[in-house]
Formats: structure tokens, C-alpha cells, sequence
């Protein structure tokens, strides 16, 4: 484990991003039914979410 | 590799124990350790437990004779809802998240959780929120009765007791996105040095991968129930078809929440299984590499095949094609997973002490479960069983059989390291055959009323569904009433009994055995290196 500051600051980065990511999903699903094609904004707020979860899952898989 | 040697593992071991914390009340109320945390998160969960339980009981007193007796259909139908969400958002993923509290810092050899007092806050939010739930019987209207799914048209026209329902989705939602934030972080930056992911207890694989899941889709269902709240107070119209909404909408962005939720239920479970089969079958987990890329496939699937359970509402051909073929799928990887735990077994050295027995009817179970889960994925045949006693079968032998199964199995393995006691495996035992057997008398005849027809969420049926319903009532009062062995042994087990050593079971290999039983309040100050 890194020096107690480079762990705090380290942690932080990580949840403030978790954090926004949620925060952009809850934003996206609402706002997509603002969009001229509900259909194709909610399909986007939904490949986002796909797509994170392989970036996020997928970088973790190195052997 | 998910087992550590531990001469692998050089220092770490606790120092002597301060532990300076708040005594009485205030301890629980302010404490920012894992241990306490966790520990609240169970008691939490299992009275949770209980209260979803007795709605249960209700529901099946009710369903013991055709015709109307005890309550009438719309508490019937409050009682179908509060069941489910209780069940789900009281019982079964806090007791996943007390699995976690307690175990990740201990499994990955770090002194707590990432965000200790964001940990305290995530626990302190439910109980509100549930007493917010129950509270909702009360109120003029009575509680939220349009089932878990909270579908309009019917919850945009129902009372006060649905608001009360939609803030405490909201509140228990935020509660997990916090835990989930938390063991990511933890998992992600508190390893011990030299514990690479790959070196990982499956545990905390399947716990990581569940709260990457957790951040996905609680916000689309906070975003779903929210549009809900504003088409019943502000005017909007996203889910009335009278203003230009679409009510099928509401169903899609539910269940691309809902589908994952089931597996964000059921992988903390698999990753309980995966500890406990090869402790008591004294072999390596056979394929760790295979089970972790089992997990993420499953996880990743699980995004893909929301509209099956919408295969009744009209979607085009094409559609039901992709989402049968997808849902069929999961099978793979959740076989890859069966097979390893098989394969575990295999030629190893078998005992079986109420942790592996749990395990054991886990996998029997799940199975089950998940084989009339590929019946379902099928649409002409799912057409026929939309709605009917089947689907509630299918999903009481993945929810109660494989995740509740599976805590009550970790309970038992894990009860000497968090007690210091060994727990009365008499006790134990008497509670997995009384859970296993009168489970399977409750649930088992579901699938055959639900092959003849009978609906769920009706408190009336018609005469020849009679016998099937009395031995299901008869086999949920038999395992409610089981239950209560699962709290005598744990009470006893906290009152006294034979000290537990370290490592009371000798195949453990994981981070956690390294410590005394009971852990001290503040274990691994200084981390332990893994070679």
C-alpha cells in the first residue's frame, strides 16, 4: 500500500469517478426522454451503460 | 489462484488489541468499522428476513383455501408487493452487503473499508427507508400494491402509500451505490502488497463485479421511479399513454435494472459457494481463472436479455429471437460455473458439516432453478407461463434456494471467525434438512399449478388448484418456521460454546484464517505481504 496521502487521494479519484458515473446514468435515462427520439436516446444511455461495464469488468480480466 | 498458502504470507498478523471505540448504543450508532458494520447489515438483513417471511406466510394462509378468508385482495395484493420488495431490497442484498462488510478488508488484508464513514452512512440509510416501507400500510390507500414491479398505468393512479414506496427505493438505491462505491475502492486500492487480482478469493471477484453491476443499474431505476413520481405529482407524462407517454417504456428501463439485480443477487452467492466447496471437499478450487472470466460473462450478459421478461407485450419477431437466444446463453458460463464447483468435488476428501450441506442444496437447487430459467427463456412457451405459479416457482429456487442457501451457508462457515465460538452443528444440521426439505414441498407444487394455469398476485383460485396450494402452505410454514433454528444456533453460538481456533477449517486458505477467532477490532494495521 502507497504512503496514508497517495492512498487517500487515491481513493478519492476512485469513488469521485464511480460517483460521477452514477450520477450520469441517473441523468441520462431522464434526460434521454428529452431528446427528439426517445427510442435512439434511451439505446445510447443504454450502450453507455454496457459499455462501461465491459471497460470497467474487461480491464480487471488480465491474467 | 484464490487459496494463499499462509507461509506465503510474511507479517500482517494484529497488533495487540486497542480497541478504543464508544461502548453501549453509540457504539452502533457511530462506528465506522467493518466488523460492526457488517454485522449490523445481517441482523438487519435476517429481521428483514422475518418481517418479508411472515408477509409470506400471509399470503400463503390466504392462498390455504379458495375463496376469500383472512385479509381482503387489496392487502392481499399490498402483501405480494412489500413481500418482494422487502425480500430483495431488505433482506437479500444487505445480508450480500454484511457478507462483504465483514469479509473483504479481512480476505484482502486490509484494515477496513476504503470509506469508513461513507460505510456507516450506507447502513444508517436503510432502516429508514424500510420502516418508511412498512410504515406505507398505514396510510389512507394502504401501501403499494401494483407488485414489486411498481408498472403503470396502475401505480401513477394508486394512493399515498406508493410515494412512500418510491422514496424508500430511492433511499435503499443511494445506500447501495455508496456500498458499492466503497468495495470497489477497497478492493481496488487496500489490497495487501503482492495480492494481485488474479490471486484474489473468489469472494471478492464476484463482489467487485457485483458492485460494478450495482453502479449500472441503480441509477436507472432511481431515474425510472423518479420520471414515476413526477407523473403522479408534476404533470410530466413519460410513462401516461393519455399525455403522450408510454407505459411498455417503464417496463423496459425497469427491467434493465431488474434482470442484473437478479445475478447482482445471486454472484455474492456464487462467490460464498466457491469458498465453501473446496474448504470442505480439501482440493484447490478447480478452474479459478475460468470461474472469474464465468462471473464477468454472466455479468455482462445479463445487460443483454432485459425483454424476456416482456415477452407477452408485443415485441417484434426479431426481438424475442435475440432475447430467447441471449437469455440461453447465460446458461454457458453459469455451467462453467457448476461444472468447477463439480469438479472441485471431485475425488476430494467430502465432509459434510452444515456449511457444505448448504452448498450442496445450493447447487441442487440453483440448478433447478435455473433449468426452468431456460424454459421460461423460450417465448411460445413462455406465453403460456407469463404470470403463473411457474414463474414464481423458477424464481423462489434462484432466490431462496441458490442466494439464501448460500448466506446461510456462509453463516455457518464464517460464525467461529466472527464469534470465536463453534456453532452446534446439531442445530445446523436440523436447519438445512428442515430448510431443504420443506422448501421444496412449498415451492415444488408451484410449478405444477403454474402448468395448469394459475395465476400469481390473486388471492382467490379456482377449486382444482386446492390440494397443490394446501401443501405449499404447509411446506412454507414448515420452512418459516426452520428459520428460527438458523437464530437459536447463532445465539448460541454468540452466547458460548467450544472456542473457535484460528483456522477451524483446515482446508481454508484465505486471508481471514490468519487471524484469532474472534478478529480483533482492528485487524491487519500493517498489511501482510503475499508472496
Amino acid at each position: 500500500m502507497a504512503d496514508p496521502a497517495r492512498l487517500k487521494a487515491a481513493n478519492r479519484r476512485t469513488g469521485l469517478m464511480l460517483f460521477a458515473i452514477a450520477l450520469l446514468f441517473f441523468v441520462g435515462i431522464i434526460a434521454s426522454r428529452f431528446i427528439d427520439n426517445p427510442l435512439v436516446s434511451t439505446g445510447v444511455v443504454g450502450g453507455a451503460v454496457l459499455l462501461y461495464l465491459i471497460v470497467a469488468i474487461g480491464r480487471h480480466l488480465r491474467p | 489462484m484464490s487459496t494463499i498458502p499462509h507461509d506465503a504470507i510474511v507479517g500482517g498478523l494484529p497488533h495487540d488489541e486497542h480497541a478504543h471505540h464508544p461502548k453501549g448504543i453509540m457504539r452502533w450508532i457511530t462506528t465506522t468499522n467493518h466488523k460492526d458494520i457488517g454485522t449490523m447489515y445481517l441482523w438487519f438483513s435476517f429481521t428483514m428476513f422475518l418481517i418479508g417471511g411472515m408477509m409470506a406466510l400471509t399470503i400463503r394462509s390466504e392462498l390455504f383455501h379458495p375463496g376469500l378468508q383472512i385479509v381482503d385482495p387489496e392487502f392481499f395484493n399490498s402483501m405480494t408487493t412489500l413481500h418482494g420488495l422487502i425480500m430483495i431490497f431488505g433482506a437479500l442484498m444487505p445480508g450480500a452487503v454484511g457478507f462483504a462488510n465483514w469479509l473483504i478488508p479481512m480476505q484482502i488484508g486490509a484494515p477496513d473499508m476504503a470509506f469508513a464513514r461513507m460505510n456507516n452512512w450506507s447502513f444508517w440509510l436503510l432502516p429508514p427507508a424500510a420502516i418508511m416501507l412498512l410504515l406505507s400500510l398505514f396510510v389512507p390507500g394502504g401501501a403499494a400494491s401494483g407488485g414489486w414491479t411498481m408498472y403503470p398505468p396502475l401505480t401513477v393512479q394508486s394512493g399515498m402509500g406508493m410515494d412512500l414506496t418510491i422514496f424508500a427505493v430511492h433511499i435503499m438505491g443511494a445506500s447501495s451505490i455508496m456500498g458499492s462505491i466503497n468495495i470497489i475502492t477497497t478492493i481496488l486500492n487496500l489490497r495487501a502488497p503482492g495480492m494481485t487480482l488474479m490471486k484474489l478469493p473468489l469472494f471478492c471477484w464476484t463482489w467487485l463485479i457485483t458492485a460494478y453491476l450495482l453502479i449500472a443499474v441503480m441509477p436507472v431505476l432511481a431515474g425510472a421511479v423518479t420520471m414515476l413520481l413526477t407523473d403522479r405529482h408534476f404533470g410530466t407524462s413519460f410513462f401516461n399513454a393519455a399525455g403522450g407517454g408510454d407505459p411498455v417504456l417503464f417496463q423496459h428501463v425497469f427491467w434493465f435494472f431488474g434482470h442484473p439485480e437478479v445475478y447482482i443477487i445471486i454472484l455474492p452467492a456464487f462467490g460464498i459457494i466457491s469458498e465453501i466447496i473446496p474448504v470442505f471437499s480439501r482440493k484447490p478450487l478447480f478452474g479459478y481463472a475460468s470461474m472469474v472470466y464465468a462471473v464477468a460473462a454472466i455479468a455482462i450478459l445479463s445487460f443483454l436479455v432485459w425483454a424476456h421478461h416482456m415477452f407477452t407485450t408485443g415485441l417484434p419477431a426479431a426481438s424475442i429471437l435475440f432475447y430467447m437466444y441471449a437469455t440461453m446463453l447465460i446458461a454457458v458460463p453459469t455451467g462453467v460455473k457448476v461444472f468447477n464447483w463439480l469438479a472441485t468435488m471431485w475425488k476430494g476428501s467430502i465432509s459434510l458439516e452444515a456449511p457444505m450441506l448448504f452448498a450442496l442444496g445450493f447447487l441442487f437447487l440453483f440448478t433447478t432453478g435455473g433449468f426452468t430459467g431456460l424454459i421460461l427463456a423460450i417465448q411460445p412457451i413462455d406465453i403460456q407461463f407469463q404470470d403463473t405459479y411457474y414463474v414464481v416457482a423458477h424464481f423462489h429456487y434462484v432466490m431462496v434456494a441458490g442466494t439464501l442457501f448460500a448466506f446461510f451457508g456462509g453463516v455457518y462457515y464464517w460464525l467461529p471467525k466472527w464469534t470465536g465460538h463453534m456453532y452446534d452443528e446439531k442445530i445446523a444440521d436440523w436447519h438445512f434438512w428442515g430448510s431443504f426439505i420443506f422448501f421444496n414441498v412449498a415451492f415444488f407444487p408451484m410449478h405444477f399449478l403454474g402448468l395448469a394455469g394459475m395465476p400469481r398476485r390473486v388471492p382467490d383460485y379456482a377449486q382444482q388448484f386446492t390440494d397443490w396450494n394446501q401443501v405449499s402452505t404447509i411446506g412454507a410454514f414448515g420452512f418459516g418456521l426452520s428459520q428460527l433454528l438458523l437464530l437459536w444456533a447463532v445465539l448460541k453460538c454468540i452466547r458460548g460454546g467450544a472456542p473457535a481456533p484460528a483456522k477451524p477449517w483446515e482446508g481454508a486458505m484465505t486471508l481471514e484464517w490468519t487471524l484469532p477467532s474472534p478478529p480483533p477490532y482492528h485487524s491487519f494495521e500493517t498489511p501482510p505481504v503475499v508472496k
